[in-house]
């Protein structure tokens, strides 16, 4: 399985995308690259939201493949300086992942839920703490006023974790999924 | 001693069990809905219990007679009206399947918001909303239509007549004559076509957003449109000439479990009763089946309002004791019909708006004309200050769509919805995201214009 890095750039935002989609294209692996401002990222660090508060704007971060990750880095630094870009750091990509929550009302909901999420999931990602269970009221069918209740209630939630580009496809799935609440991806890495 | 002796005697406290009840009916449900699913009548008991019992021991004779004529006059024929309604709103079925596009959403909103008058809101909303939820399967953007729909159809349709919204009956029950609610039009228009004129204006820019082969299927029904038990229609019109003709003849009055009752009402619930047998025998079960159709609604609405109809006693004879009474405060703190109507339904948007109508409506007679008897003060409120019944009648009726908890239909559509797949918003989602920036601008607009 290819291994994944996290580029953070400094400089313009189009600049920088423009250059790192660029790269990739001209190695024939545009789809491969990720880019931080098109996902709902989680801060690293305390440090790093202090900073994105000071910062904000002038620093993007990319997923790349390893054999992307070098070439570019290198690319950058030989050549960035002219369209004001800089690498201000690369990462080694452990795994990425995210939380989430559901709650549906309806079986045919819960199933497809539940195929998207945990039955159907690639094999390269995992799920942590994995929580389900199923709530039947047959007393409560019908409109219900005053005191409605769920004839049928699906809960679940867990942690979703695996290489970026397989978690990522799952990740934007799951935010186009109605109830589904997801928190931010968090990046597992290390330098 | 009469009530109004009574209600200058009351201590304030003795309202805890009233505003016990509503804050249970609207934070249970929120808070434990299982609990409150399986418990609800031993907390509705209990709330009565801790009126009741002291109350009879301490005033005997007036609480006994007080109490019977709280279940005579405003319970009975609340429940059998209700009960008369649903059951012929639940025989009929509206078949097929519309395309859900911004104008085919906006028409079915208008019919609902024009039907919740005569069918009652729970009535309407039970009707349309599964055809809505159908004619809007495959969209993306959903949410928001069944927001709207509560809005109107599950509350401001609902304020034209005292079939629409249990507070106005509650009222024509009082002695609000039932075509004086009509004059409630001009605030009603104007307030369902800002909201409505919202709802377009959203719906065309979410419907943009939605999926191009969706927006460019054909425009005929996927499935063509029928209604089932078509006949209901022609039984709600009896139920509409019973409820005209008990409130504009006088067939003077008879004596029911020793206490005096007008005989053109007993007549008018005996009817209603009746027509409620003809839909149920005369409509098929298929119809019923396919509107998920059952009597826990009629069970709930019973048990619940018999919690608050035993509760709301002393707050009442409080409020129409005027200065006289413990509640003083509040009769002080309303004055202008601006002041009720926002007030009505601010406490509306919490609690059920019909014992908050009544409570407003004592307020207002209580600040007026304090000691006069009930019936006689209504007709002056209305000869003299009809503003005051305008802002108390629309506050409490427009504002239960304030939130999820603001009256009965609200969770019973979100319940619905949600079930069909449709996210809804949450508590505080639908406060932020809609009733802060739709409703309380058309209301503060409806303040403007009408109070």
């Amino acid at each position: 399985m290819p291994g994944w890095s996290e580029l953070v750039i400094e400089g313009a935002a189009k600049a920088a995308r423009a250059f790192v989609i660029g790269f990739a294209a001209g190695r024939e692996a545009p789809q491969a690259v990720f880019v931080g401002d098109d996902l709902a990222l989680e801060p690293a660090s305390l440090g790093a939201r202090l900073r994105d508060l000071f910062t904000a704007g002038s620093h993007h971060v990319f997923l790349v493949p390893d054999d992307v990750a070098a070439p570019l880095d290198a690319a950058i630094r030989a050549c960035g300086a002219d369209v004001g870009l800089r690498v201000e750091r690369t990462r080694r990509i452990d795994s990425v992942g995210f939380t989430f929550r559901v709650e549906a009302y309806s079986p045919d909901v819960a199933a497809d839920i539940r195929a998207a999420l945990i039955a159907m999931r690639p094999s390269s990602v995992r799920i942590e703490q994995l929580s389900e269970n199923e709530e039947r009221h047959p007393e409560a069918h019908g409109a219900e006023p005053f005191a409605p209740l769920h004839e049928y209630i699906y809960r679940a939630s867990g942690r979703i974790v695996g290489p970026p580009d397989a978690v990522i496809r799952m990740y934007r799935d799951a935010r186009t999924q109605d109830f589904v609440e997801t928190n931010a991806l968090h990046i597992d890495a290390k330098r | 001693m009469t009530t109004e002796e009574l209600g200058s005697l009351l201590p304030v406290w003795s309202a805890i069990p009233f505003a016990g009840m509503l804050l249970s009916i609207a934070l249970f449900p929120l808070l434990a809905p299982a609990f409150w699913h399986h418990h609800y009548p031993k907390v509705a008991a209990g709330w009565a219990a801790v009126v009741v019992v002291p109350f009879v021991a301490a005033y005997r004779g007036v609480a006994l007679r007080e109490l019977a004529h709280v279940a005579l006059v405003d319970y009975v024929p609340f429940i059998i009206l209700l009960g008369t309604l649903f059951t012929i709103g639940g025989g009929i079925y509206v078949r097929g399947r519309l395309r859900g596009t911004p104008g085919v959403n906006a028409a079915l909103i208008t019919i609902g918001t024009v039907l919740a008058s005569w069918v009652g809101t729970t009535g309407a909303a039970m009707l349309l909303v599964r055809p809505l939820l159908r004619a809007n399967r495959e969209r993306r953007h959903r949410s928001h239509t069944i927001v709207f729909f509560i809005f109107l159809v599950a509350n401001i349709g609902g304020a034209l007549t005292p079939l629409g919204d249990p507070p106005l009956f509650l009222g024509f029950l009082h002695g609000v004559p039932f075509f004086w609610t009509l004059a409630l039009w001009r605030e009603t228009v104007f307030t369902a076509l800002c909201v409505l004129g919202a709802y377009v204006v959203v719906d065309v820019i979410l419907w943009r957003r939605e999926d191009v082969a969706l927006r460019a299927r054909p425009k005929r029904p996927s499935e063509p449109l029928g209604i089932d038990g078509w006949h209901n229609f022609l039984v709600l019109g009896g139920v509409l000439v019973a409820v005209v003709w008990s409130g504009t003849h006088d067939l003077g009055e008879m004596e029911v479990f020793g206490l005096r009752q007008q005989r053109q009402n007993v007549v008018r619930d005996v009817v209603l009763l009746f027509l409620l047998l003809v839909s149920w025998l005369t409509t098929a079960r298929t119809v019923r089946e396919e509107n998920a159709y059952t009597w826990e609604p009629i069970r709930e609405v019973a048990i619940l309002f018999g919690g608050i109809f035993a509760t709301i006693i002393p707050a009442l004879a409080m409020l129409r004791a005027g200065e006289q009474g413990a509640l003083a405060f509040v009769i002080r703190a309303v004055r202008e019909p601006a002041h009720f109507f926002w007030a009505s339904g601010f406490l509306s948007s919490f609690l059920d708006n019909a014992p908050t109508y009544l409570t407003f409506l004592s307020t207002a007679l209580g600040r007026l004309y304090p000691g006069v008897p009930e019936r006689e003060a209504i007709a002056a409120l209305i000869r003299e200050n009809h503003g005051f019944l305008q802002a108390i009648s629309t506050g409490s009726v427009f504002m239960g769509a304030n939130t999820y908890i603001g009256n009965a239909p609200n969770f019973m559509v979100k319940s619905i919805a949600e079930e069909a797949g449709v996210p809804m918003p949450s508590f505080f989602g639908y406060i932020l995201r809609y009733t802060l920036p739709v409703l309380i601008p058309a209301f503060a607009l409806a303040t403007i214009v009408f109070f």
